[in-house]
């Protein structure tokens, strides 16, 4: 970007206004004040609520609403609340929200208290969300948990209000599972739907028949699956599908399962072999458990943290850990056969030199090389790939761009390009990349860091503390994190903002990938990092996930909303953890949902205003006349005359003549007479050396031959209208000086006398 | 009689010594007609322009600001040199450094000289990043910068640095910055007065223009904690033309109130600390944090500082308030300690709740003051001199914060024009809400100029600074609009040439002999182009000229005016007092008069301005008498005729003349 050139005004012209052509487009990573999305109008008559608590906001694509996990008046669950420009409240609406047992966080009866993790459409009306409430009790026959979609266009009550979404593929009836009630079909917050609200991805945590709906009475299809519900054509397919190394292709309708150790693992990674347990608890300070997937907005991409990966993708002949975890991505809108795909990892055995090789596997993360061909991004250990989750919870589950190609993941492993060990331990913390999904890219080239570790101290929050989540926004361009670093070492993304003093609870950040800069979103209303009492520099919060968590964009970018624990985002926040540092597990645990936009600064003309300068010091010539005179060898007089300005000059000469002999008893006189006088000329301001020449009246052009030539004095007279006229006298000499041989340079020989 | 003698010749020895002198006269400008110039966008819009760190301005009207821009995705110091009156391309500063900068400071010495200090991370300790602060200098005849110098090569990981740096146009520089403590996972002794508190250092170090010397911390007690740091509680430093100056900053006391100290600086030695701040007021104790401390040094040794002081609610000020604080130069009064802090305005609306923004000084060696503040939005300019204060003047518009930093947090600077007024600068808006620098110029004759600047593609104002010479020059630069698409923007407001010597002969001269010469003013408008004004005409004058002859041609006989013009490139222009050139070109006037009945002559010759030379007249009455050596002549004829009367004069300067008169006798 650059500018046109200015138009500069003169200097010293009057008060003039300078405009500057406007320059090209650049967007900003400045964002405007933060407001609250989990108060507002909850009965409609105008009085403001604020949630007891909020947790995992999803902001529809139109920026209109924002969907979050909440607790008002007894009531828990899914709320969507109305985002109105410029009014602190808007009203909130249940999606499915039920009562909780009073002095337990449980249901009081069968109503979706334990609604949680919404996902929304672009235009606000279809949230999905898990719930173990049989909202649609016509399919939904167990009581383990499942996933829906609520129409908001129609009331709670109405029918085909609730949709289930984890239903066996060509029916409307739910999935049958097998095992505890605790499992079943869970789908992640944020990004389980797509924009137009038709397609819903979701992971089963219990054995189901999702690859078997024919026969429901014995399920075989192993749990932790990735399907994806197709409401309108009544759909269910699945999507972890198993890689067939022969042709390069999906095994459609194949589920990926292996038993290792004792342990059966599915597709999708979580902390244990059997999946979470249903219902979550309240999270207070806390991520969900990790699992789920994510759909792109155009509903043509999917993506989840896997396990299981050999059997997926296409890996090296000798990684066949069970437990090896990495993000993965496929692009069902391609078919049935498209074949899952890598979106990172510690091989590469796409690259031609390494199928030539014929290496079996990669080497141990000590000896990983670069020059090694098969060698991925990561230095991975076959225990526990890209992502181990060693270091405490995060929200792994990998977020895409509306479109699908752009990934954005958290991963633990480190780089293979910062050496061995460099600054790390064997611990993982994690940081945060983005890879480009688009074919033709090597994983090393697709794959971005866009933070790193500034430390090898890894108790040290300010250089260590992990990425904990993660969303980016619809275009690709803008990707929202949560850590409770202060220091980004990286300069690209190039760290923009004040860095906080200290490391507090987490913060939101936000990376304008087209600016290549990262900002701190989140402040207090104040100035100052967020904070709640619970919270000091001597007693810093407990867990890596108190803060902020759960960012989601509109579609966008401009408008974030996020959950945090702080209570100093916003003036009066009566929903303040409590004090002494104490982590609060209950539901009062200080978190809302918040909302913030990113401020637009379009292109404008620029222009600057300068007064006009103090004049400059006048210079105004005097009213005076200067004259010097010098006599000619001819016998005349030449003046100079220094004039002041425009006028009239003229000048004479006034000489004593001799006017009569003596004769005869009269004797001999002289008298005073004008002997030269010039015709009166104009000259010209401004004022200038004027030259004038005076000739002896021929009466008396002789005297200047004699001898002594005649002596006289000059008068010289300016004139100008307005102005007084201005005189001056000089004494002249009229001779005339010949040029004579030595013996003729004598005086004449007798007086002439004039009469 | 040999007394007198000896006396008249030593007289006419000095008369004639004295004539010999030419007259040199030491002129003034009239009042300062400093002119702001449209602001020019140094650089940008970019995406990679990511910081604004400053700008210096040295008493000779050079100067430069320093900003940070990427280069390959890394963060680089760039620096912009102010000269001859323009903006020079931005160049590197971190040639040598691989790793981002951070914290870009510059200091500007006489002849284009420019300091610059950054930090950036160097090494790692126990597997932890460490920050140096480096330096680079631009010397005055060089068009790159040299090799880095470490100036602390440990300031832990540059959290809250905020390093300034003053210099003085030999080229000394001192730089003031903190050094925030670790203490996460560590134990440590010293208690934490506050939540949020750190551990920090303030430390100087000290330029002698070829190398750094540490001066160490300076805060007064290193077993407390600090306030979290800010750019509000930043250090502040000012030095003079010796490198004598004064360090200033927030500590809290044993109460645990911060408080604003201060220490002066001999060199490289330290002196001991002075409390700066108010501890009480009449009602009762301060007992909330004074911070934004701001501070001016004078050439005589003379520190004035500013701050503010925040009032809660048990406070015996009425709301918050700036306060000033004087530590006298030595001379006039004890330079021992500070005379005191008052409230600089009491006119402050709104009580506890009142919006006060962070306050600006600066000073002069005539003890004449001048402090920028935000009072509820309005732009203060309080003034003072030797006596006290001199009054408060409110500017416009008014304060515009923008969605980053409230308008009371926003920076301001305000500095002196050594001849009288300032130059004003802060963030503000135009009429239609858009964010632009207001500047101010007032000058010492009463006149204002005002400027709204803008740049780039616009948008929020950044940071903001103003650097000013000893020439009446100012430099305004910030940044302007968000990361993304920021611009550095600078203007200057010039003042014209000033202090000027010219020179005329003192006595009567010849035209031909007559002539000015002048010496050439100063100026950071050069070159100049001089004018010779002779009676309120200019004259033809060769450029670079710094004498100039008279053409005697119309050099008419008496006292003349002359005067000299100078002009800067942007057209402002200096008029000298008027110096008087005394011409005498003429001959005697010679005079005849008859007498008793025209039988007797009256010869007189007169010289109305070098004088008659008594000795160089003779006068032939043409009847063969003769008579000279005097001014006056009496002759009687004895004969009726007409007679040629021939007088031969000559004045003091050596102008001969013969006139000659028919005389007719009856």
């Amino acid at each position: 970007v650059s500018p046109r050139p200015a138009i500069l005004a003169a200097i010293g012209c009057a008060a003039a206004t300078i405009a500057l052509a406007a320059a090209g487009s650049a967007d900003a990573d400045v964002f405007g004040p933060i407001s609250i999305g989990s108060s507002g109008d909850l009965a409609g008559g105008g009085e403001q609520q604020q949630a007891l608590y909020g947790h995992d906001p999803a902001i529809s694509g139109s920026g209109r609403y924002v969907i979050f996990d909440g607790y008002f008046a007894g009531r828990s669950g899914v709320w969507r609340r109305e985002l109105r420009p410029g009014e602190v409240s808007g009203p909130i609406e249940p999606v499915a929200v039920g009562a909780q047992a009073p002095g337990s966080e449980g249901c009081a009866g069968a109503v979706p208290c334990d609604a949680t993790l919404p996902s929304v459409s672009a235009n606000g009306q279809f949230v999905s969300f898990t719930t173990a409430a049989r909202l649609d009790p016509a399919n939904d026959t167990n009581e383990a948990p499942d996933v829906y979609v609520r129409n908001m266009a129609l009331g709670e009550s109405q029918p085909g209000a609730f949709t289930l979404v984890s239903a066996a593929d060509g029916t409307s009836a739910g999935l049958t599972y097998e095992g505890p009630l605790s499992h079943g079909a869970v789908a992640s917050g944020r990004t389980a739907i797509s924009a137009d609200g038709n397609e819903v991805a979701f992971v089963t945590t219990a054995i189901s028949d999702l690859t078997d709906p024919g026969t429901p009475s014995e399920p075989r299809t192993p749990a932790l699956q990735v399907a994806v519900r197709n409401l309108g054509a009544h759909t269910t397919e699945l999507v972890s599908a198993e890689y067939d190394p022969a042709t390069g292709q999906a095994r459609p309708g194949v589920p990926v399962s292996t038993l290792e150790a004792n342990e059966t693992w599915g597709a999708v990674y979580t902390t244990a072999a059997a999946g979470p347990s249903f219902p979550f608890n309240n999270r207070a300070y806390d991520l969900p458990p990790v699992v789920g997937a994510s759909i792109s907005a155009d509903g043509t991409t999917v993506a989840w943290m896997g396990r299981v990966v050999y059997k997926q993708a296409r890996m090296l002949p000798g990684e066949v850990g069970a437990r090896y975890a990495e993000p993965l991505w496929r692009r069902i809108a391609d078919g049935p056969l498209a074949p899952t795909r890598r979106v990172t990892g510690g091989s590469e055995p796409e690259n031609p030199a390494c199928a030539a090789s014929g290496e079996q596997n990669v080497p141990a993360p000590g000896s990983a090389s670069l020059s090694d061909p098969c060698q991925g991004p990561f230095a991975v250990s076959a225990e526990s790939g890209v992502w181990a989750g060693s270091r405490g919870n995060a929200d792994t589950v990998p977020q895409l761009s509306g479109d699908g190609y752009t990934v954005v993941f958290l991963a633990g492993a480190q780089l293979v390009a910062l050496g061995s060990n460099f600054g790390r331990s064997g611990e993982e913390l994690a940081d945060l990349y983005i890879a480009n999904m688009h074919p033709g890219l090597t994983r090393r080239a697709a794959l971005r860091p866009l933070t790193e570790l500034a430390t090898g101290h890894e108790a040290e929050r300010a250089g260590d503390a992990p990425v904990v989540d993660a969303s980016i926004s619809v275009d690709g361009g803008q990707v929202a994190f949560v850590t409770q670093r202060t220091l980004f070492p990286l300069g690209s993304p190039s760290y923009v903002t004040q860095p906080a003093a200290a490391a507090g609870i987490g913060e939101l950040f936000d990376v304008d990938l087209a600016n290549d800069t990262l900002t701190r979103v989140t402040t207090g209303y104040a100035g100052g990092p967020s904070e709640h009492p619970g919270v000091t520099s001597q007693t810093p919060p407990a867990l890596p996930t108190d803060g902020a968590l759960s960012p989601s964009f509109s579609a966008d970018g401009n408008t974030l909303a996020f959950a945090s624990t702080a209570s100093n985002l916003i003036y009066g926040d009566g929903n303040t953890p409590a004090a002494g540092g104490e982590i609060c597990t209950c539901s009062s645990d200080g978190s809302d949902v918040f909302d913030v936009e990113r401020r637009q600064f379009p292109p404008t003309t620029v222009e600057q205003y300068v007064s006009a300068a103090p004049a400059n010091p006048e210079v105004a010539p005097e009213w005076r006349l200067g004259v010097t005179a010098v006599s000619s060898s001819n016998g005349t007089v030449r003046l100079y005359v220094s004039v002041p300005g425009a006028g009239t000059l003229s000048a004479s000469a006034l000489g004593t003549v001799p006017v009569a002999r003596a004769r005869r008893g009269r004797r001999a006189r002289v008298a005073q007479r004008r002997v030269s006088a010039t015709p009166a000329r104009a000259v010209a301001p401004p004022g200038g050396l004027v030259q004038i020449t005076l000739k002896l009246a021929p009466a008396y052009r002789a005297l200047a031959s004699r001898l002594a030539g005649l002596s006289a004095t000059a008068n010289v007279t300016l004139t100008a209208p307005g102005r007084r006229a201005l005189r001056q006298a000089i004494a002249v000499d009229f001779r005339v000086r010949a040029v004579h041989s030595k013996s003729s340079r004598r005086a004449p020989a007798k007086w002439r006398r004039h009469r | 009689v040999t007394v007198q003698l000896r006396r008249r010749t030593r007289a006419a020895l000095i008369a004639a010594l004295l004539a010999a002198l030419p007259t040199v006269s030491l002129m003034h400008a009239q009042p300062a007609h400093a002119v702001i110039l449209p602001a020019r966008t140094i650089d940008g819009p970019s995406e990679d322009i990511v910081g604004f760190g400053g700008v210096a301005m040295a008493e000779d009207g050079t100067g430069g600001l320093v900003y940070l821009k990427r280069v390959a995705g890394v963060a680089h110091v760039f620096v912009a040199r102010y000269a001859h009156g323009e903006w020079q391309a931005p160049i590197r500063v971190d040639t040598e450094q691989p790793f981002a900068a951070s914290w870009p400071r510059i200091g500007a010495a006489n002849g284009g000289e420019l300091v610059v200090v950054w930090a950036t991370p160097f090494a790692s300790e126990n597997q932890r990043p460490v920050d140096e602060l480096l330096s680079a200098t631009l010397g005055s005849g060089s068009s790159t910068f040299g090799p880095g110098l470490i100036v602390d090569g440990d300031i832990r990981q540059g959290t809250g640095t905020s390093p300034e740096i003053a210099m003085s146009s030999s080229g000394q520089a001192d730089v003031v910055y903190r050094v925030v403590q670790e203490t996460e996972g560590r134990q440590t002794s010293v208690p934490l007065l506050r939540p949020g508190d750190v551990i920090e250092q303030v430390r100087v170090a000290h330029y002698n223009g070829e190398r750094w010397s540490a001066l160490g911390a300076i805060n007064r007690n290193g077993g407390i904690s600090m306030r979290p740091p800010s750019a509000a509680n930043a250090p502040r430093i000012a030095i003079g033309p010796t490198g004598v100056g004064v360090v200033v900053w927030q500590e809290p006391d044993i109460e645990g109130v911060a408080r604003i100290w201060a220490r002066r600086i001999f060199g490289a030695t330290l002196d001991y600390v002075m409390p700066v701040s108010a501890t009480s007021f009449p009602g009762g104790l301060i007992q909330d944090d004074a911070d934004a401390p701001s501070v001016a040094f004078s050439r005589l040794g003379q520190a004035e500082v500013a701050y503010r002081q925040v009032a809660t609610a048990g406070s015996p000020l009425p709301g918050p308030r700036i306060f000033l604080n004087v530590l006298p130069d030595g001379e006039s009064a004890s330079g021992a300690e500070f005379a005191g802090a008052a409230v600089v305005d009491a006119v402050v609306s709104g009580g506890r709740s009142a919006s006060v923004g962070r306050p600006s000084i600066d000073i002069d060696e005539h003890q004449d003051m001048r402090l920028l503040y935000d009072s509820n939005g309005t732009p203060r300019v309080v003034q003072g001199n030797d006596k006290g204060l001199a009054g408060v003047l409110s500017l416009g518009p008014g304060f515009v914060g923008s969605e980053l930093t409230p308008a009371s947090e926003v920076p301001s600077a305000s500095v002196m024009n050594p001849e009288g007024g300032g130059l004003s600068a802060w963030p503000s808006a135009d009429r239609a809400g858009r964010p632009a620098v207001a500047v101010r110029e007032d000058f010492p004759g009463g006149a204002v100029q005002t400027a709204l600047f803008s740049g780039g593609t616009g948008g929020l104002i950044g940071e903001l600074a103003v650097g000013r010479s000893s020439l009446g020059d100012g430099l305004v630069a910030f940044q302007q609009g968000p990361i993304g698409s920021a611009a550095i923007v600078a203007a200057q407001a010039t003042a014209p040439p000033f202090r000027f010597v010219i020179s005329v002969p003192r006595v009567f001269v010849k035209p031909a002999q007559a002539q000015v010469a002048w010496e050439a003013a100063s100026s950071a408008g050069s070159p100049l182009a001089y004018t010779v004004v002779l009676d309120g005409r200019r004259l033809p004058t060769p450029p670079g000229a710094r004498v100039l002859r008279f053409d005697p041609r119309g050099l008419g006989d008496g006292s003349h005016k002359v005067q000299l013009l100078a002009t800067d490139i942007y057209g402002q222009s200096t008029l000298t007092a008027p110096s008087k050139l005394r011409i005498d070109g003429q001959p005697p006037l010679v005079s005849i008069a008859r007498l008793r009945g025209g039988h007797t002559i009256a010869v007189r010759v007169s010289d109305r301005y070098s004088g008659v030379a008594s000795n160089g007249v003779s006068v032939s009455f043409g009847d063969g008498g003769r008579a000279s050596g005097r001014a006056r002549f009496r002759h009687a004829y004895a004969h009726a005729g007409v007679y040629t009367v021939v007088v031969q004069v000559r004045d003091k300067l050596g102008n001969r003349g013969v006139v000659r008169r028919l005389v007719s006798v009856p």
